[in-house]
Parts: structure tokens; sequence; C-alpha cells
């Protein structure tokens, strides 16, 4: 009787076989992996850096982001405005460092919703399979099925514009592609033996999900989560040069953008420069997750 | 084939009941009593009234649902709430344009990454190649906004060689046509130009590995024989599924380069419904993008099954 349970015991515990090499947890494993990733780790220290302006903002802008001087209008870049000022003599140096709270703030906010709208319904529809795994596929790819930026904007034109609206927006888009990689994950990894073992000992599906399945499906989800931000961050400044996001006088980059546009032959600077902040901001956001993704995943290399 | 066919069409079935359903949904988002929300500021509760009669809000949701999908079908997607036009005349009149634009866009996005992915496919780890991928990807990082600009800067301001806005219909001038459209559907394809390049390098690499290319190169076969013909054919079919679900992003893209060329297409339509909050021509838009999404994503999976008998098979 007790020989049985032993050996029931055993094979619910497949790290018994590690090699001496491999560093013990997942987490140095990632570092040692990731060190050797120069892209990715450019990429990171840029975010930092991003990350470091928006928190700084109010030390380093040489100016008010939003004190208009009328007699400087459209200035080109000088030693007194850095990067030129806006249509109303406003400093776009200075107005690009507070409006970095904004664009963070939203990508932010959007890969959280997205996050918080697939996250349950993912694992769950993963885990269960059968109906609910059909009914939740099917609304899925019933989202996935719109144009995303006619559908952000059709949301936002009925919840009324606005950051947080014009967020949501973009979240309820992205909350599929989130969905659809717990699902994946959530299914791959229910054939494991110690999904199985836990069942045998009685675990609710509530239990397993929150405390086996959930962190096994982190690395994929944390990979998306890089790429969501960028894409979400793409997202904000289209909703926001369309007037549909952020609204006056505070600023993000796309917002920036959109209120210049009609300036773009006489001030390109005033186009030009939040573009780029988009720009490489997204970039980063895209090489951090393709280093990320070499980093993380498949443990048996 | 026809199994194909029609297992395709009947799946389509549910799927346009759900984004109906969704699009339909929009509504119940509209903060507080839509009548009162959509009816305007300054409405008279006679006003507010006809508005939630032209709705149809009281009846209860399934039955306006019914109504509204019933009305769909048969072509009829309501009026406008605040231009006395009807929203499928109106969408019908907008459409050329955006298909245009789509179209052109969808070839440009082809015709680089065709080339460009090939070339890092077949050298992969090569100058070449890096080159390709790092413009692959700021090509998707880069906001077709910040593209607009630079292109407008030097091709219609600083060189007056193209229009800078406009649009002419095809039918008027095929010439003005495409110099008109030449800016937007460059601005708007490239981003998908370095998604499909990504995806037939990644796919080109995969299938350079397999046994059947080294027995075609063993045999003595040209290389253009044996990337052109034997690689190419096996690493088109996954470009052409990112081909299908990139017509659904450029549709949506098409609103930002619509707005920044002054093309008058769907996207201007949605931002001035927007606006105006006029929820049928909202929902118009919104359903006339999707059908036209998911049809394109059709004749795609009826290509790939073309291509691919394994799929027709099933």
């Amino acid at each position: 009787m007790t020989s049985h349970l032993e050996t029931a015991h055993d094979s619910a515990t497949p790290e018994s076989g590690e090699t001496p090499e491999v560093p013990r947890t997942p987490w140095s494993r990632f570092r040692r992996r990731f060190r050797t990733q120069r892209v990715g780790l450019i990429s990171l220290g840029y975010l930092i850096f991003v990350v470091g302006i928006a928190v700084l903002a109010p030390l380093l802008a040489t100016d008010s982001p939003n004190a208009q001087d009328l007699r400087a209008v459209l200035a080109s870049p000088s030693g007194e405005h850095w990067l030129g000022t806006d249509d109303v003599g406003r400093d776009v140096f200075s107005r690009l460092l507070y409006a970095s709270r904004t664009s963070l703030l939203a990508a932010l906010l959007a890969v959280a919703v997205a996050l918080g709208l697939g996250l349950v319904p993912g694992l769950v529809a993963g885990y269960a399979r059968g109906r609910i795994d059909g009914i939740v596929m099917r609304i899925a790819d019933a989202l996935m099925a719109f144009p995303p930026l006619i559908l952000a904007v059709a949301l936002v034109g009925v919840l009324g514009p606005g950051l947080t609206n014009a967020m949501i927006a973009v979240g309820i888009v992205f909350s599929p592609r989130f969905l659809r990689i717990l699902r994946g994950a959530a299914m791959s990894i229910r054939e494991e033996t110690y999904i199985e073992a836990a069942r045998g000992l009685g675990c609710s599906s509530v239990s397993i999900i929150g405390r086996h399945v959930l962190p096994n499906v982190l690395s994929p989800l944390i990979v998306q989560i890089s790429f969501a931000a960028g894409t979400a961050m793409l997202a904000e400044a289209s909703l926001s040069f369309l007037g549909l996001g952020v609204q006056p006088p505070d600023a993000s980059w796309g917002a920036m953008l959109g209120r210049s546009y009609r300036f773009y032959d006489r001030a390109p600077w005033v186009v030009l420069f939040p573009g780029i902040a988009i720009a490489l901001t997204v970039l980063a956001f895209n090489l951090l997750g393709d280093a990320l993704r070499d980093s993380l995943g498949r443990e048996e290399r | 084939m026809t199994r194909l066919v029609v297992r395709r069409l009947l799946s389509l079935i549910p799927l346009l009941l759900i984004v109906t359903f969704l699009t339909f949904s929009l509504i119940l988002l509209v903060p507080g009593d839509p009548a009162v929300t959509l009816a305007g500021d300054n409405a008279t509760p006679e006003q507010i009234d006809a508005t939630r009669e032209r709705l149809g809000l009281n009846d209860p949701m399934l039955v306006q649902y019914g109504k509204w999908v019933g009305d769909v079908l048969t072509g009829d997607l309501g009026t406008s709430l605040y231009r006395n036009e009807q929203v499928s005349e109106t969408i019908i009149d907008r459409l050329p344009v955006t298909l245009s634009l789509t179209f052109l866009a969808l070839v440009v996005a082809l015709v680089v990454a065709i080339p460009a992915g090939l070339i890092a496919g077949t050298r992969a780890g090569r100058a070449s190649d890096k080159v390709a991928t790092v413009a692959a990807s700021v090509g998707v990082a880069t906001p077709s906004f910040l593209l607009a600009l630079i292109l407008l800067l030097f091709f219609a301001i600083w060189n007056p060689w193209l229009p800078a806005t406009g649009y002419v219909a095809l039918e008027d001038s095929p010439w003005e046509w495409f110099r008109h459209l030449v800016l937007p559907a460059i601005t708007l394809g490239t981003a998908a130009a370095a998604e499909m390049t990504r995806q037939l390098r990644s796919s080109l690499v995969d299938v350079l590995k397999q046994d059947y290319i080294r027995t075609a190169w063993s045999k003595g076969l040209a290389s253009r024989v044996v990337v052109g013909k034997h690689a190419l054919k096996n690493a088109a079919a996954p470009m052409l599924t990112v081909a299908g679900l990139q017509v659904t992003v450029l549709l949506g893209g098409s609103i930002i380069v619509e707005q920044i060329f002054g093309l008058p297409g769907l996207g201007q339509l949605v931002i001035s419904a927007v606006n105006s909050r006029d929820l049928p021509m909202i929902q118009g838009v919104v359903v006339a993008s999707v059908i036209i999404a998911v049809l394109a994503n059709l004749v795609v999976d009826l290509l790939y099954g073309y291509l691919n008998p394994k799929v027709r098979a099933q």
C-alpha cells in the first residue's frame, strides 16, 4: 500500500532529474540568456530612460508645458526652445517630456484592460474545453474580425472621447490576443502529469488554474505584454491624433502630433519630434518582446 | 474544393451573427439613456422621444436586434440621425475610395515584401538579411502619420510632384486616381509590408531547412528553381494568411490615412459620425467594414485551400 503511494508521488515530480549545469531557478536561467541579447538590453535601457523622463518631467522641462508665448508661435528649434514651439507658442521639448507620462500611462492602461478581459475567459476556456471553449472562442474570433482601429473609434464614439474611454476601447480590441495565448497555454498545461496529480489529490478547478496553470503561462504572457504595450501606444497615438483620446490642454505624443499636423509644411518639427518619440518607444517595446521571447519560453534548450 | 467552399461559407453564418450582434450592442455602451445622449445637448422632450422611436428603443433588446439584423440583411442600415441620408447609400458612395486605398496599399505591401522577404530568407544571417530585418522592425513601429509627414514633405511640398490631398474617381481619370493614391497607399502599406516581410523571411528560413530542398539542391537544380518553385510555394501559404489578416488591419488604418490625405472614404465618414454621435452611421460603417474584412479573409482561405491540398482534404 505504501509503495503504491510512493510511486504515484514520484511520477508527479518532473523536476527530479535536473542536470547540474542548468541554473536552478527559471529566473536565473532567464537572466543568463537575456544578458546575451544586446538589442533587448538596449531596448530595455531605452524604456527605463523614457520612464525616468516621465517621472522626472517637472525637473527636466525647460518651460511649463502649457505656457503659451504668442510672440513665438511655430518658432524653429533654437537655444531658447530646443525643439521649437507649437502653434500657440508652447515649448515642444517640455511638452514632449510631459506627454511621455500620458503616452506610457495610456499604453499601460490599455494592456491592463486587455489582460483583465482576456485572463479569466482564456484560462477557463483552455482548461474547461468543450462547449465553454467553443462559445468563448467564437466571440474572440468575432472581435478579431473587426478592423481594429474602426472598432476602437466606434467604441470611443459611443462611450465619448477621452483618454480613459479610448484606452478601454483599445483594451477591448486587444483582449482576444491575450485570451488566445492564455487559452493555448492552459490547454497544453492541462495535459501535464502534475495537473493530473493535483486533480487526483482533489484540488478544485479554480485552485488548479490559480496555483498551477497561471504561473506556467507567465512566460508567453510577459512576451505578449511587451508587444501589446507597443501596439497600444500606437493605437493611443492614432486615437489622440484623431482627437478622440486625451483632451486638451493635456497631451500625449499622439495628441501633440494631431493638433499640429495642419502646420507640417511650415513647421515640420512640431510633428516630427513627437512622431520620432512614438516610433522609437514602440520599436523598443517590440524589440524587447523579441528578446524576451528568445530568453523565456522553451526550457529544453 | 467545392466542399471547402461550402464549409467555409457555412462557417461564416455564426461569425456574422456574432459580429452583427456586437455591432448592434454598441448602443448598450452609450452612457445614460441613449435617446437623451444621442438627441444632443439642447434637445426638446419631443426630439428625445422622436430619437427613441427612430432607434426603436421602446422594444425589448432582442426584438431590436432582430429588426436591425433583418434590415441589415436587406441592405437597409437606417437613416443618419443628423443628415437626411440613408446610411447604406452614403456608405456605398464612400466605399470605392476606401477599397481603392486598401487595394493599392496591399499591392505596395506585396511588391515590397516578396523581394525583401526572399532576399532576407535566402541569405539569413548575412548583411542583406540584417538590413531587411531592421527595416521591417522600424516599418512596423513607425506610426502612419510620421511616415505620411515625411512622404508629404519630400514628394508634395518640397518637390511638388504629387498632390498632397484629394481624390479623383477611377472612372473619371485612372491616371489622376493613381497619382492621388500613391502617397496614401505607401503610407498605409508600409507597416503591412514590414509584417509580411518578416513572415515570408521566417517561413522561408524554415522551408529551406527541409529534406526536400536538400534533395532538390543535390539533384543539381538551379537555385532559381529550388527557391522560386520549391521553397517559395511552400513559404507562400503562411504569408497568404498574414496578407488576409493585413486586409483587416489596413481597413482600420485607412481612417488615419484618409484623414491626413483628405480622402472622402469610410474612415472620414466614421470620424464625422463619431464627432456627431450619429449611432446608425457608426454602426453602418462598422458592419460594412467587418463584412469586407470577413469576405477578404474568406477569399484568402479559399486560395489557401487551392494552394494546399491538405486543407482541402480535411
